[in-house]
């Protein structure tokens, strides 16, 4: 004798066996009572209708499997929001502390000569600033709303940089601590760091094209954007750098320079925003 | 039969399109689509739900359990603001390649 409450349980087991989450499960067996009710209307016996039902929904592997890819670039798309997030929160800290530390701070905690640490500290805020920026410019062509934002942005990232590279211009204020000289100048690991995820992005998505199993997750996709973007960045700025002549002129570069450096920039950003592709944007450098 | 390829590029645009109409269900969203289509858009439930899922995610749409008219326990999407927007750049890209092939063909029996 049939029984179909004992027949779905068997389901739901071997559904759950094959690595289908309960909460997904409950709206596949509420779609199967759909079907065999829809089939037993259509004449078939019960036994018959859920046998369809079942065969219908599709075997527990092949539904996983799609479940997979799905949560798969969740997760990720998850992780790197909540990165990105994390990030803005410091880089907010950091130019708090930044400025503070242009009134207050002259501490030298290793020694260095120059005063690296310090030098460091304010550098990596100016990384992070810059880093924000170039993820909210990559959002620019998502949301149309968010252009403003994005031109903001790089107008205070282009002053930023003049500011560091104009020994003229002394700023005030909140923002002070940001003329220091920074870790682009004379520490290249910092830059090897900044590109090391970006290697790391391209290789799976490369990896991941080659396997043709996997969707390239559209994170991936952004964060070779943000690498592309950022490499391009650093580039230029590392370049710029060598403009700079002897010991005074530490604090000091072309103005030109820089300006061109940003506009650059810009446009890398933008262009590798609307083709995801990361020689377009080595194109522009 | 349509297209694989096909298949999948439009599910999104028209989950957006049968939820502007109100709430509805995995099982309604399949059905009305087989109907809509005579028969020819078939689409698996292994196919549906993990898209469904994705795209509220997304933040396109928002899902609740109800009940049937029966009793039976059954989970209802409803399209969000942002699914909106969406919607409304999926018409506008579909009617633009829509239009392209339409003139094509006409230069074609011209």
């Amino acid at each position: 004798m049939f029984d179909l409450e004992q027949s779905i349980a068997q389901w739901r087991q071997q559904m759950l066996a094959a690595g289908i989450s309960a909460l997904a499960l409950d709206e596949l067996e509420s779609h199967l009572m759909e079907e065999i009710e829809r089939r037993m209307k259509s004449g078939l016996s019960e036994a018959e209708a859920f046998k369809a039902g079942v065969h219908e929904i599709g075997l527990g592997e092949t539904l996983t499997r799609e479940f997979n890819k799905v949560e798969a670039n969740d997760i990720t798309e998850t992780a790197i929001d909540s990165m990105m997030q994390i990030i803005g929160w410091i880089a907010a800290g950091c130019i708090l502390l930044s400025g503070y530390g242009r009134l207050e701070m002259d501490w030298n905690l290793w020694g260095f000569e120059p005063k690296w640490d310090l030098y460091a500290f304010r550098g990596i805020c100016e990384i992070l600033v810059a880093e924000v920026g170039i993820w909210i410019l990559v959002k620019v062509n998502r949301h149309g709303t968010s252009r403003f934002v994005s031109l903001l942005i790089c107008l205070f990232l282009g002053w930023v940089a003049v500011l560091n590279y104009h020994h003229q211009m002394y700023p005030r204020g909140i923002l002070g601590g940001l003329r220091e000289p920074n870790p682009f100048w004379y520490r290249w690991s910092t830059t090897l760091l900044l590109l090391m995820p970006g290697v790391f992005w391209i290789s799976r998505r490369w990896l991941a094209r080659r396997k043709k199993q996997l969707p390239i997750a559209p994170t991936t996709i952004v964060a070779e954007r943000i690498f592309s973007a950022s490499a391009a960045f650093y580039i230029i700025f590392i370049s710029v750098s060598y403009f700079r002549t002897g010991d005074g002129a530490r604090y000091t570069c072309a103005p030109p320079a820089a300006l061109l450096a940003i506009l650059l920039t810009i446009c890398g950003c933008l262009a590798s925003s609307r083709v995801g592709n990361l020689r377009r944007a080595m194109r522009w450098v | 039969m349509i297209r694989k390829e096909l298949v999948a590029a439009s599910a999104e645009p028209l989950i957006l399109s049968l939820l502007a109409r109100g709430e509805s269900y995995g099982y309604a969203i399949i059905q009305e689509v087989k109907a809509r289509s005579g028969g020819k858009l078939q689409w698996t439930d292994g196919m549906l739900y993990p898209v469904l899922h994705r795209m509220e995610r997304r933040g396109l749409l928002k899902s609740r359990w109800g009940e049937s008219e029966t009793g039976r326990k059954r989970k209802y999407y409803l399209l969000k603001k942002e699914g909106k927007t969406a919607m409304a750049k999926h018409h506008e890209q579909w009617s633009l390649i829509h239009s392209v092939l339409s003139g094509l063909k006409k230069e074609h029996y011209v």
